[in-house]
This record gives C-alpha cells, sequence and structure tokens, in this order.
C-alpha cells in the first residue's frame, strides 16, 4: 500500500520508519476517525431530536390540554431514563450515552413545558439552576462519555453566568462587581485544578478532560475579552471596580494558584500542570489589569499587553507540543496587529508607529521566551 | 451494573422525573386554592427578540382617587405593596408600605408584593402570557392595534406573589373567544 499521509511519507523518507509501520498507522487513524464520525453524527442526531422537542413545546399546540402534554412528557421521560438504565446494565455504551443525554435534555424541555403550561414568571436561571440540581445525581451515575461530559460542561457554566447575571443584581454595585471578577478570575482555575486531579482523571476520564479543557478555553477567552475591550469607551468606566476591591481579587486569584502549587503531589501524572498554573496567573493579571488601571487614550498599550499575552500562549504551547494552540496564537497576534491598523486608522504617523511597536514588542518577547527556554532547558540538563 | 448501582439510578431518574412533577401538581393546587382578582392589562413596547411568540403586556390598576398617578407618594422601590380593595373584576387598589412578612395590609382584601417606583407604576412580575405559536402574531394585533379589552385572573397567594391565570379577550376567556369565531381569531381591520 502506498504511504498517504504527509507527514508519514517524510517519516518514511527520512528512515524514521518503515512502509509497513507507516500502513498501520495509516489504517488505525483511519479506522479511529471512521468511529468518531459515527458518534459526532449520533450525538448531532440527538441533539436535532432535542431542539425539535423544544420547538414543539415552544410552539404551545393549544389543542393539547396542558395537562396532557406535561403527562406525555413526562412518560416519555421515564422510557427514555430507563432505556438508558437497560443500556448501562447491558454494556452498550454509545446507547447509554446517547440516551443519558436525552434524557437531561428532556428533564430542560419538562423545566420548560411546566413553565409554560401554568404561565410561571420564573427566569432562565431559575430553570437551568433547577435542572441542573435534579439531573446531577442522574449524570453523575450514568454520564461516563464525551457525548454527555460536553453538553453538561457547557450547561454548567452557562448556568453560573445566568446565576450571576440573574441573581446578584440585589446586591450593592461594589459587591456585585467584586463578585462577578472573583467568580471570572476563580472559575476557570477551579475547572482547570479539577480537571487535573488525579483520582478525578480515573474516576471520569472523559468529564475531567473537559473540566480541563473547558478551564483553559474559559480562562484564555476572558483574560483575552478583558484585554480587548480595555481601551473601549467612557461607558466601560462604569464597569470599573475600585483598586482595592482589584487588588483583592489578585491576591485570592494568586492565592488559587499558590493552592494549585501545593496540590501539586496530588496530580503529578499531569505534566502539563506546571504550565496550567502559569497559564492561570497570566490569566489572573491580565483579567485584572485593565479593571485596576481604566485606559481611554492609549489604545497601544492594551494592544501591546494582549499581544504579549497570545505570545505567552503561543509559547506555552509549543513548550507542551500543542502545535494548534501555536498555530491559534499566530492567528490571534495576526489579528490584533491588523486590528492596530484599524484602531488607528486616521493618521498615517500614528498607525506606523504603532505597527512597528507591535512587531518590535513581540520580536523582543520571542528573543526573551526563546532565552528564557534555552535558560531553563539548561537548567533542567544540569539538574 | 449492580444491583446497588441499579436502584441509585433508579432513584436518580425519579428524581429527575418527579421533581418537576410535584412542582407541576403544586402549582395546579395552587391555582385552585388561592383566591383570584381579573385585571384589565395593555400593550407596551417589548423590546423583545422573541416579540410575536407570545403576549407581552403590563397590568391597567385600577387606582384608587388620589392613590395612583399625581397622588401623594407613601413608599418606594421593594417596600411597596399595594392594597387590594374588595371586588373580583378590577378591584381599586392603592400604594401601601408593605406589611412585615406574612402579614396582611389592614383594611385591605388582598396584599400584593412588588416594587413601584415614581407613584404610577406598581410592578408585580407578570408580563408574559403564553399561547399557541398559530395565534399569537392575530391576537397580538387585536390586542395592539385594534385595542380590545384584554384582561388577565392574577392568583394571589398567601406571600403576595401574582400568578397568571386565565386570559380573557372581550369579557370572553380565551378558548371561549376562539370558539366563538369559528376556532380562529379573526383578522386585525386596522392596518
Amino acid at each position: 500500500m502506498a504511504v498517504k499521509h504527509k507527514k508519514l511519507k517524510e517519516w518514511v523518507a527520512a528512515g524514521l520508519m518503515s512502509t509497513e509501520q507507516a500502513d498501520s498507522i495509516h489504517a488505525y487513524e483511519e479506522d479511529r476517525k471512521s468511529g468518531r464520525f459515527g458518534r459526532g453524527l449520533v450525538g448531532l442526531s440527538l441533539f436535532a431530536i432535542l431542539v425539535g422537542v423544544l420547538s414543539i413545546i415552544a410552539a404551545n399546540w393549544n389543542a393539547i390540554p396542558g395537562e396532557a402534554k406535561i403527562g406525555v412528557h413526562l412518560f416519555l421521560n421515564v422510557c427514555v431514563g430507563l432505556v438508558a438504565l437497560r443500556a448501562g446494565k447491558k454494556g452498550h455504551d454509545l446507547w447509554r450515552e446517547g440516551a443519558a443525554l436525552v434524557f437531561m435534555g428532556l428533564t430542560f424541555t419538562l423545566i420548560i413545558l411546566i413553565g409554560q403550561v401554568f404561565q410561571l414568571t420564573g427566569t432562565p436561571a431559575d430553570a437551568a439552576l433547577f435542572w441542573l440540581l435534579i439531573t446531577l445525581p442522574f449524570f453523575l451515575l450514568m454520564g461516563r462519555g464525551y457525548m454527555t461530559a460536553a453538553p453538561w460542561m457547557l450547561a454548567f457554566i452557562a448556568t453560573v453566568y445566568l446565576v450571576m447575571v440573574e441573581k446578584i443584581q440585589v446586591l450593592p454595585l461594589e459587591q456585585r462587581q467584586l463578585l462577578a471578577t472573583l467568580v471570572g478570575v476563580l472559575l476557570p482555575l477551579a475547572l482547570m485544578a479539577d480537571g487535573a486531579i488525579e483520582l478525578f482523571r480515573k474516576l471520569r476520564p472523559a468529564l475531567s478532560d473537559v473540566a480541563l479543557k473547558a478551564g483553559i478555553v474559559l480562562g484564555i477567552l476572558q483574560t483575552s475579552v478583558s484585554l480587548a475591550f480595555w481601551p473601549a469607551n467612557q461607558s466601560y468606566r462604569e464597569l470599573v471596580i475600585s483598586e482595592r476591591d482589584g487588588l483583592l481579587t489578585v491576591i485570592i486569584g494568586l492565592g488559587a494558584v499558590a493552592i494549585h502549587a501545593i496540590f501539586y503531589r496530588f496530580y503529578k501524572s499531569a505534566p502539563e500542570i506546571k504550565g496550567g498554573a502559569m497559564l492561570a496567573a497570566a490569566g489572573i493579571v491580565g483579567t485584572v489589569i485593565p479593571l485596576i488601571f481604566p485606559s481611554d487614550d492609549m489604545a497601544i498599550i492594551p494592544a501591546l499587553v494582549f499581544i504579549a499575552y497570545w505570545v505567552f500562549i503561543g509559547w506555552l504551547a509549543q513548550g507542551m507540543h500543542k502545535m494548534r494552540y501555536v498555530s491559534l496564537a499566530i492567528a490571534v497576534i495576526a489579528v490584533r496587529i491588523f486590528m492596530i491598523y484599524v484602531e488607528l486608522f486616521g493618521s498615517l504617523i500614528d498607525t506606523g508607529f504603532g505597527l512597528i511597536s507591535g512587531g518590535i514588542v513581540m520580536l523582543v518577547l520571542i528573543f526573551a521566551a526563546r532565552r528564557l527556554n534555552r535558560r531553563m532547558t539548561k537548567i533542567g540538563g544540569a539538574a | 451494573m449492580s444491583r446497588k448501582k441499579t436502584i441509585f439510578v433508579t432513584l436518580s431518574i425519579l428524581l429527575a422525573v418527579g421533581a418537576p412533577l410535584v412542582s407541576a401538581l403544586k402549582m395546579a393546587q395552587q391555582f385552585k386554592d388561592y383566591p383570584s382578582i381579573r385585571v384589565d392589562i395593555e400593550p407596551y413596547d417589548p423590546r423583545d427578540l422573541l416579540y410575536g411568540h407570545y403576549m407581552q403586556f403590563q397590568t391597567t390598576w385600577n387606582w384608587k382617587e388620589n392613590a395612583g398617578p399625581g397622588g401623594t407618594r407613601v413608599c418606594d422601590g421593594d417596600h411597596c405593596c399595594l392594597c387590594v380593595d374588595e371586588g373580583d373584576v378590577n378591584p381599586e387598589v392603592s400604594l401601601s408600605q408593605c406589611p412585615a412578612k406574612g402579614e396582611l395590609l389592614p383594611g385591605c382584601h388582598h396584599t400584593l408584593r412588588g416594587t413601584s417606583w415614581g407613584n404610577t407604576n406598581f410592578e408585580n412580575g407578570v408580563h408574559r402570557y403564553y399561547v399557541d405559536e398559530k395565534i399569537a402574531k392575530p391576537l397580538e394585533d387585536l390586542f395592539v392595534r385594534e385595542k380590545k379589552k384584554f384582561s388577565l385572573d392574577l392568583h394571589i397567594t398567601p406571600a403576595g406573589k401574582s400568578l397568571p391565570g386565565q386570559l380573557y379577550v372581550d369579557g370572553l376567556p380565551l378558548k371561549e373567544f376562539i370558539a366563538k369565531n369559528g376556532g380562529i381569531i379573526p383578522a386585525s381591520q386596522t392596518p
């Protein structure tokens, strides 16, 4: 069989592996991908069914009495729950995962239906929180794969944010801002820390992996958004918290990073942990800086800090051999540099200086990162 | 799967199905037990993406003389309660300082809790009424363009919360109004 994959061809040509080995790897990867495609389609089909049920409920079919609608929905939920139980007993993982996903989704649509039939005046946060609480035991017992873990994590994060938006309105403004900042800073850290705990990884590999990745993505996203909106207009000033609250957030955040480091021995098997702690620390600083030092007129400084943050992410990703993240970092930096041009358009002098500064800062950062890398490697080699 | 785990999974299914069922039964019981008043409602600009998928409205309170707009301000914000006089349809109301939790306003038939500001508004949180998507738009047209008389039952809980009940169009319950018009909502005559 002729070797088809570009990388495999290169490795065969370089004498790193035989043609037979390359063929075996190719066959294995093809087989694995075909399974993933099938699982992906099953997941999408189930998602479509759930959205369909939600749409039918939203249509609020008048011809059917509310009690009948709720009764049929309850019957459907019990049936799907029993299918999940039976699949679990028989060891049919794909069926169990699929039925568990549908059961949790149907529980949410049932809550929506009851709210509609009785014209309840509750909020989305009430519905989401209720759903999260009543489906948690079922999810922990029956959801073991990515098909349930990923949607559950999305729903969990959405619930946290909905509750934050709706429920803390009763607090005074300063307390609201402080609480929102703390949750914003600490939630990604908590998810990353949970996802890295060895016991959790053994008991729930899919959920812990999803938690770790969700923490990383959420942290990077929040920090990037915080830095991106730093140079925003006057209305952003209203969101700026007091220096005292900002410093408190930094102290608590760094405390969390310290706890992270202390618990290092519990998740020794995760080599990314050092990188994770560094990412978390940079995330905290990046999120909080714009809150402490508002900037309306110095657009270039926030842009440079944003670029520096993404250079750091790229550097970290390269150290961990996560090449997709390296490519992402390069793409984000490129977009940000282009945005400098857009932001400063109108004065070619400003644009020119902005782009030159951006380029120089990036080169300096790359030089510093490489130097640091070499030093760390040297120290590691000496030890 | 062990017997113990089967029991736990069964219990978790019962929890996920039973909790919404209990809340539904509780709501049904509340609708039977709690007293209700009928109040007129009027349209307002909802600025809602889902506009047209459900009715959006605000209550037209029947203010007592000198108790509503232009009257003397007696309370503010969350401390305002609505004193509802006797009567099942559009009873007279006035604003009052809220009594302690669990207590009723003296001399009032019902006490509604909510928020108020500027002496021209009492907010009880009831703004939406879910209807069949097929009739939502024509019903909205009757409500907003034709200015037909719409009213709503408000069930009042012992804690002073308002729960929306039956919707009335031209004095008829919605279902009867549709039946009277041959199973449809008559199209709006106003362009």
